[in-house]
């Protein structure tokens, strides 16, 4: 049993991997020490949120403001913690909170996705794997960045916005999705000649208020679409049911 | 607030797209990135991988600046 959670739990990780490698060559080209990178790995262990962060202090921004933007990124784990939480034991209040630490989307998305008597193992396993891949392979990208010299050689700086944009695909295959990620764009465009940097990024999430006027399908909400974390989301972006179902 | 959870991080990650391919501090600018996130956008309506995506976005950009164009 452990053997068949483990052979869908591993190549999450090397996903995440690959994706922790980029974010720490990109978090020490944005100012962070590689040590610093490291350890907001250990800490956050939300890829998405940390590729904002980061982003918005290579774009000018303050950190508070790229915080602000990362917490808004994260707030959809109180709904992933939500529909975890049923399938974990009461527990002591250390383990739970241990348990809590793996709320992210590639343990939930996996865990869920498969026999309800097995949730809390696939849930606890990816979660340890992720977080050996993820903090490990950050350390690699920030202490071996330094190899590769200015990473505008290598087009890393676009590596970012490519990557959001993978992660964005599965919102795009949805009506309320759509709109949400236009408003955003308009949003941000409109404010970047106007406001400091990182505030035209929190103002585009906007663009969710006003797509909550548009429905979608029942069918169409799954939890394991809205993956833009760690990198993985090659898991949920792979078994999400809005990959390969409608084109 | 779960429809808004969940629709959140879809004008975000747009936004920060937006942004980081376009603006330079607090001026709009079209330079490589911008070729290099296109590639990449077309990578991600293929449905290809998201290292593959990744890999598009930061090697057409070395290549267009390799090419001549900041």
């Amino acid at each position: 049993m452990d053997g068949s959670v483990l052979a869908k739990a591993i190549p999450v990780g090397f996903a995440v991997a690959a994706y922790g490698v980029s974010y720490g060559v990109l978090a020490v080209a944005a100012g962070l020490s590689p040590l610093l990178a490291t350890v907001s790995s250990l800490l956050v262990l939300a890829g998405g949120s940390q590729f904002a962060f980061v982003g918005v202090l290579a774009a000018g921004g303050t950190p508070l403001m790229g915080a602000a933007s990362g917490l808004l990124l994260n707030l959809r784990f109180i709904a992933f913690g939500v529909a975890i939480a049923r399938h974990l034991p009461a527990g002591s209040l250390a383990r739970r909170a241990l348990d809590s630490y793996y709320v992210v989307d590639e343990p939930v998305a996996l865990a869920l996705s498969g026999p309800d008597h097995d949730v809390v193992r696939r849930f606890r396993i990816t979660g340890v794997t992720l977080v050996i891949a993820w903090v490990g392979a950050t350390a690699i990208g920030a202490y071996g960045g330094a190899l590769l010299g200015d990473p505008r050689t290598w087009g890393l700086d676009a590596a970012f916005p490519a990557g959001f944009l993978a992660l964005l695909a599965p919102w795009l295959r949805r009506r309320s999705g759509q709109v949400a990620a236009a408003i955003g764009v308009l949003v941000a465009i409109l404010l970047t000649p106007f406001a400091p940097p990182g505030v035209p990024v929190i103002a585009g999430g906007i663009g969710a208020l006003v797509a909550l006027r548009f429905t979608d399908t029942p069918a169409s909400l799954p939890i394991a679409a809205s993956s833009d974390d760690a990198g993985s989301q090659t898991s949920a972006y792979e078994h999400s049911p809005t990959r390969g179902g409608s084109s | 607030m779960q429809r808004l959870t969940d629709l959140l991080p879809a004008a975000l990650l747009a936004a920060l797209v937006a942004t980081q391919t376009l603006a330079m501090e607090t001026s709009l600018v079209l330079d490589a990135r911008a070729v290099g996130v296109g590639a990449a956008a077309i990578a991600v309506w293929l449905r290809a991988p998201f290292a593959i995506v990744v890999l598009i976005g930061a090697g057409v950009t070395a290549l267009t600046r390799l090419l001549g164009w900041e």
